[in-house]
C-alpha cells in the first residue's frame, strides 16, 4: 500500500481535492495523451521491476490519481521519481498508454510545482558539475588503480552544461538550490 | 418512362404553381438546444413558394405528422419540406405522410439539420444560419419536384443463407418451416460451426452436442433444405428480390454413397493436424470432420493427400468396399436464384501468437480455451504428460479490449468471461481437488442467469483475482508461472499453474470481408458486418433483402445468435411474404429529341443499364441504379435523372450557396455510404466548421464541370466530392474526374486549391471532417473569390449551359 505520506495527503480524499481538468491538461502533454485510456487493469503494475520491491510504487494507483484528478496528491508524492524508466509497462499496456511518459510528465510537472526529491537534485547537480551521476570517492578511485585498471574516461562536462542551459534544465536546478 | 410525368392523379390539380409548407423539427431539443428554430421559420416563411412554416417538438410523432396532413389539405399544399434529422433515419416515414394526404411522395424534400447542424456544431448563430441555409436550399429544390412512381417487380421466394453454424442452422430451419426453399451454403466440410467443438453450454451446463446435432440433422433432411458443404458464394448480381448467386462446390472427392465404415482412414498415411480438434489431435488426409458431422460423407485434404500432392497412395480408393472415393471430381459452378440472403459466417478466434507475454507455442500447457472445451471432452488431461491439471489460470482479455494496433482489439469478447466460469466449474467436477483460478478485468455475467451462474462459482470455490495477466512463464516441463497485480490489494501476485487457458478474442471469420464486398455489405469499425440501424433494425444490412444474424455482427453467445437467427427469418419472411417489390424510380431517361446516339452514356453507365438501339440509346430501369454519371458526361444534355435533374440540382446548389457565413464549403456528398458517413459524425458528436454545407448527390460523377461552376458564382468559395467506398463511381474514376475539373476550373480562373475530393466507408467519418478541415484552413489562407469574379463564372456557366 501506498502511506499517506508519501501519497502527501490525508487518508480521506475529499471531493473538493479533485481537480476535474488536470487529466485533460496531462493529455495533451505529449507522452500522456492517452491517459484517460487506463482502465486499471495492473498489467503495468504487475510487469513492473520496482513495484515488485516496493509496495508504495504502484504505477496503475498513480493514473488513477490522475484520472481522479489529485492533482496535488500525486506532483507531491515521492513515488513519481521510483521509475526507471525501463518501458516494461508501455510495452505491455492493452491500452496503448506510456506509463513512462506520463511517469515523466508528472514529474516535469511536479518540478514546476517546486516538488524536487533532494536526492534527485544532488544528482542532477553532480551531473552539471562533474559529467557523472555520482561522486566515486577518492578511496574508490585508489582502489582501481591497485587493481590495475584504466584511469576512468573524463566527462565531457562543457558540453553538457551548454546541453542543460540551452534546453533549461541548468536553470530548473540551479533555482531550486538558492 | 411511362411513370415519371404522368402519375399526375395524385396531384389532384394541385401543380399550378409550388404551394410549400415547411414544418421544422425541435427533435426533443436535440436540434432546438442548437438551432434557433423560430429564426429559422421566419426566413424559411420569406421564401418563394413557402405558403406555410411551423414547427413541432417532434414532426415525426402521430401528432406532428397530423400537422403536416393537415397544413396539405387546409393550404392546398403541393410540395413539403421537412427540416429534421436525417433522410437515412425518416425520409420513408414522411414519404408515407405525404401518400396518406394524398400527395405523391415523392414531392418531398428534407434538410437534415440534425446530424449534419445541430449534432456538429455548438454556437447557436452558425447553426442557425446553416440551417437557414439548408432549409433554403431544400425549398428551391422542391420546387421542381415531380410526382414519381415507382415500378414494381415480383420477388423470388428462395432464401440463401451462408454459413452453417448453430445461427446458420437455425435461420435455415425456421425459414423452411415457413414453407421457403432454403440453400444452406456452408465452406467445410460439415455444419455445425463453432458449436460443434463445444463441451457444454453455460449457464445451464447443457451439452453443447446433445442439443446442436438434432438440429444438424433436422436442417439436412428438410425437405425445403438443400445443403451445400465445401461450397462458397463466389458472385452475387442483381436487385433485392431478385439476387442471382454463383456457388462453388469444391470436390469432396468421396461419393454420397460413402457408408463412413472409416476404412479409408485406417489406410490412409498421411496424418494432419485436426481443426476441429484445434490441433490437439491428428487426422488423416481422408476423414471425417468429427463423428456427428453432417453430412457423414468422408472427404479428402486435397493440399495433403499423396495422391494430389505426389500422384502415389491410392489407398482409399482400393479399400473402399463402397467404391465412394472419386478422385476425378472437379469444382462444380452452381447458379442460384434467390429473394432473400441471410448471412451467418460467424467468427475466428484471433491469433493468440500477437501477444509474446503469454507465450502461446512456447508450452503445451498454454491453450485457447476453444482448445480446452476440446480437453474437457477427452477428459481433462493437460497436453503436456496427460495428467490432470490440477492449478489452472484462466486468463480473460487475450486481445480482447485492446487498443494496441496489431496486438489485439478494441472490442469485448462478450463470452470469455461465461466460458472461462463454465470451465471452472466443469474442472472442479471433473478434477476433485481441482484450483481453477480466474483472472479478469471486469466480470461481464449480462445475462439471463448468468450473474447467478457467476455466484455459484464464487460458491463453489473458483478463486477471481482482479488484475490482467502480465506475463506467462514456462518454468518446467509441466508449470508455469503467472505475474499479475491484484488491483484490489494493490500488491504483486505470482503463481505457478498446471494449465494456463487464455481467453482469446474474437474477430470476424476469414473470408467474410470479401463476401461482405461482394454482397455490397458494410463492415463497422469494429470489423464486423454493420446492421442498418443499430436499435431499430439489428439484423438488416445496409442492403435490402440482405440480413445478418450471429457473430458475424458481433461478438455474442449461442442464445443471442439463435434469436438474431430468428429475427432473421422473421425479417426474411416479411420481405418474401409482399410478393413483389418496387424499384425506385429514380433513374435515369432519354430526352429522344436531344440524342444523336454518340454513345458516351453506354461507355460510362458502371452497370450495363444503357443499350444502343436504332436511332438512340435505351435506359433498363432495373439496372439503372441512378447514379447520374451519363447524365454529367452527356454532350448534349439529352439525359436526366428522376429525382436529381439538372434544374433540382442546380436549384438545391444556388439555394445553398446563397447566404450564410463565408468562405463557403460545398461539400457534395454521395447519397448512400459517403452520406452515412457524414451522418456518423453527428451520432458521435464530432464537430466540423459550420461553413461547410452538405449536399446531397447519387455520386460525384453525378456533378459536371458546369456544376461545380456555376455552385463558386453562387457564393461557394470551396468545393468537396466525399464517395462511398462501394460506390459504382470508384476512387479511381473520382480521382479522374477531379484532376478533370481542376484542369478546367484553372482556365476559368480557380484556382485547383478549391477543390477536393475524398473516398470513405461509412466507420471512417474522420476522413471526410480532415478533408473538411484540410479546406477550411485553405481558405483561411487564399480567401473567398470576389465578386467581380463571381459575376466573370456565373456569365462562363451561362455559356457552357447554352452550348449543350
Amino acid at each position: 500500500m501506498v502511506s499517506e505520506r508519501s501519497e502527501g495527503g490525508e487518508a480521506v480524499i475529499k471531493a473538493t481535492e479533485m481537480d476535474p481538468k488536470f487529466k485533460y491538461e496531462i493529455s495533451k502533454i505529449p507522452g500522456a495523451e492517452k491517459i484517460m485510456l487506463c482502465f486499471q487493469c495492473g498489467t503495468c503494475t504487475a510487469d513492473c521491476p520496482i513495484a515488485r520491491f516496493s509496495d508504495a510504487y504502484r504505477p496503475r494507483r498513480i493514473l488513477r490519481m490522475v484520472q481522479l484528478g489529485l492533482k496535488s496528491r500525486v506532483l507531491s508524492s515521492d513515488v513519481l521519481w521510483l521509475c526507471a524508466a525501463c518501458f516494461t509497462c508501455v510495452d505491455r499496456c492493452p491500452q496503448d498508454v506510456e506509463i513512462a511518459g506520463v511517469l515523466r510528465t508528472l514529474r516535469n510537472l511536479a518540478v514546476k510545482e517546486g516538488f524536487m526529491p533532494a536526492v534527485y537534485r544532488e544528482l542532477a547537480t553532480s551531473v552539471l558539475e562533474t559529467g557523472l551521476a555520482y561522486k566515486i570517492p577518492a578511496s574508490r578511485l585508489r582502489k582501481r588503480v591497485e587493481a590495475g585498471l584504466p584511469p576512468l574516461p573524463k566527462a565531457d562536462v562543457k558540453s553538457i552544461n551548454k546541453l542543460a542551459e540551452v534546453t533549461g534544465f541548468s536553470k530548473i536546478i540551479q533555482a531550486r538550490r538558492t | 418512362m411511362g411513370w415519371t410525368m404522368e402519375g399526375s392523379l395524385q396531384l389532384r390539380g394541385k401543380l399550378e404553381g409550388p404551394r410549400i409548407g415547411i414544418f421544422i423539427c425541435h427533435c426533443g431539443g436535440n436540434i432546438s438546444d442548437t438551432v434557433d428554430v423560430n429564426r429559422v421559420k421566419e426566413e424559411a416563411s420569406r421564401l418563394e413558394g413557402v405558403v406555410i412554416a411551423e414547427t413541432h417538438e417532434y414532426v415525426c410523432s402521430d401528432p406532428g405528422q397530423a400537422m403536416i396532413v393537415n397544413a396539405i389539405e387546409e393550404h392546398g399544399l403541393n410540395r413539403v419540406v421537412i427540416a429534421s434529422c436525417s433522410p437515412k433515419m425518416h425520409l420513408d416515414t414522411f414519404r408515407r405522410t405525404l401518400s396518406s394526404a394524398g400527395l405523391n411522395p415523392y414531392l418531398l424534400e428534407m434538410a437534415n439539420v440534425r446530424e449534419q447542424c445541430s449534432w456538429v456544431h455548438d454556437d447557436r448563430e452558425d447553426a442557425t444560419s446553416k440551417a437557414v441555409d439548408l432549409v433554403r436550399s431544400a425549398v428551391r429544390r422542391v420546387r421542381h419536384h415531380k410526382p414519381l412512381e415507382p415500378k414494381s417487380m415480383l420477388i423470388n421466394r428462395d432464401v440463401l443463407v451462408i454459413g452453417g453454424g448453430i445461427a446458420g442452422i437455425i435461420a435455415s430451419i425456421e425459414l423452411a418451416d415457413k414453407g421457403h426453399r432454403v440453400y444452406l451454403v456452408e465452406r467445410s466440410p460439415s455444419i455445425g460451426g463453432h458449436m460443434a467443438q463445444l463441451s457444454k453450454t453455460f449457464p445451464t451446463l447443457d451439452c453443447s452436442q446433445c442439443i446442436l446435432t438434432p438440429k444438424m440433422v433436422y436442417v439436412a433432411q428438410h425437405p425445403n433444405v438443400k445443403l451445400f458443404t465445401l461450397s462458397e458464394v463466389k458472385a452475387v448480381e442483381g436487385s433485392p428480390g431478385n439476387y442471382r448467386v454463383l456457388i462453388v462446390k469444391h470436390p469432396r472427392y468421396v461419393e454420397d454413397c460413402c457408408v463412413a465404415c472409416g476404412e479409408c482412414e485406417k489406410r490412409c498415411p498421411i496424418k494432419v493436424p485436426s481443426e476441429f480438434e484445434v490441433g490437439l489431435t491428428y487426422r488423416k488426409a481422408i476423414y471425417s470432420p468429427f463423428k456427428q458431422a453432417v453430412p457423414r460423407t468422408y472427404v479428402i485434404d486435397k493440399e495433403r493427400c499423396l495422391y494430389f500432392t505426389k500422384g502415389v497412395c491410392r489407398l482409399c480408393e482400393r479399400f473402399c468396399k463402397a467404391n465412394a472415393v472419386n478422385l476425378d471430381q472437379k469444382d462444380e459452378f452452381i447458379e442460384l436464384d434467390v429473394g432473400a440472403i441471410v448471412v451467418c459466417t460467424g467468427y475466428d478466434q484471433l491469433d493468440p501468437n500477437a501477444l509474446e507475454e503469454y507465450g502461446y507455442g512456447l508450452h503445451p500447457n498454454i491453450v485457447t480455451n476453444l482448445q480446452f472445451e476440446r480437453i474437457a471432452l477427452a477428459g481433462f488431461k493437460r497436453p503436456s504428460d496427460s495428467k490432470p491439471p490440477k492449478k489452472v489460470a484462466f486468463v480473460l482479455c487475450v486481445g480482447s479490449r485492446m487498443t494496441n494496433e496489431g496486438k489485439g482489439v478494441k472490442h469485448c469478447c462478450k463470452i470469455g468471461c461465461m466460458v472461462a466460469i463454465k470451465q471452472a466449474m466443469l474442472l472442479q467436477k471433473a478434477v476433485p481437488d481441482a484450483e481453477p483460478w480466474i483472472f479478469y478485468m471486469d466480470v461481464r455475467a449480462d445475462g439471463k442467469g448468468y450473474e447467478e451462474f457467476y455466484m455459484t462459482a464464487q460458491e463453489h470455490n473458483v478463486r477471481f483475482v482482479r488484475g490482467r495477466v502480465a506475463q506467462v512463464v514456462p518454468i518446467d516441463e509441466n508449470r508455469l508461472l503467472i505475474q499479475a497485480e491484484d488491483t484490489f490489494l494493490g500488491t504483486s501476485f505470482e503463481g505457478v499453474f498446471d494449465l494456463v487457458v487464455l481467453s482469446v478474442g474474437i474477430v470476424l471469420s476469414r473470408g467474410t470481408a470479401e463476401l461482405a464486398k461482394r454482397l455490397g455489405m458494410q463492415l463497422g469499425a469494429d470489423g464486423f458486418l454493420l446492421e442498418r440501424h443499430f436499435k431499430l433494425k439489428p439484423v438488416d444490412s445496409q442492403r435490402e433483402a440482405i440480413f445478418v444474424a450471429g457473430v458475424a455482427l458481433g461478438p455474442k453467445d449461442i442464445r443471442e445468435s439463435t434469436l438474431e437467427a430468428m429475427a432473421t427469418a422473421s425479417r426474411a419472411a416479411t420481405f418474401l411474404g409482399k410478393g413483389e417489390i418496387s424499384l425506385s424510380p429514380e433513374v435515369a431517361y432519354i430526352i429522344l429529341e436531344r440524342c444523336d446516339n454518340c454513345g458516351i452514356c453506354v461507355e460510362v453507365c458502371p452497370t450495363n443499364a444503357v443499350e444502343r438501339a436504332l436511332s438512340a440509346v435505351i435506359v433498363n430501369p432495373v439496372a439503372c441504379v441512378g447514379c447520374g454519371i451519363c447524365v454529367a458526361r452527356c454532350p448534349r444534355g439529352a439525359i436526366e435523372l428522376n429525382h436529381c435533374t439538372e434544374d433540382q440540382l442546380l436549384a438545391q446548389i444556388e439555394g445553398i450557396c446563397e447566404g450564410g457565413v463565408r468562405p463557403k464549403v460545398l461539400a457534395f456528398v454521395e447519397r448512400n455510404t459517403a452520406y452515412s458517413s457524414v451522418d456518423l459524425a453527428g451520432q458521435m458528436r464530432a464537430s466540423y466548421q459550420s461553413n461547410v454545407e452538405v449536399t446531397q448527390v447519387p455520386t460525384a460523377g453525378r456533378v459536371a464541370l458546369r456544376h461545380v461552376l456555376y455552385a463558386f458564382a453562387a457564393g461557394a468559395d470551396g468545393v468537396i466530392f466525399v464517395e462511398g467506398d462501394d460506390s459504382v463511381f470508384t476512387e479511381e474514376a473520382l480521382r479522374e474526374h477531379v484532376t478533370q475539373l481542376k484542369k478546367e476550373l484553372s482556365r476559368y480562373g480557380v484556382s485547383p486549391l478549391r477543390l477536393l475530393s475524398i473516398t470513405t466507408t461509412i466507420p471512417q467519418y474522420d476522413k471526410a471532417l480532415n478533408v473538411f478541415e484540410t479546406m477550411v484552413a485553405r481558405l483561411g489562407k487564399i480567401g473567398s473569390i470576389s465578386e467581380g469574379d463571381r459575376l466573370k463564372l456565373r456569365k462562363a456557366f451561362e455559356e457552357l449551359n447554352v452550348i449543350k
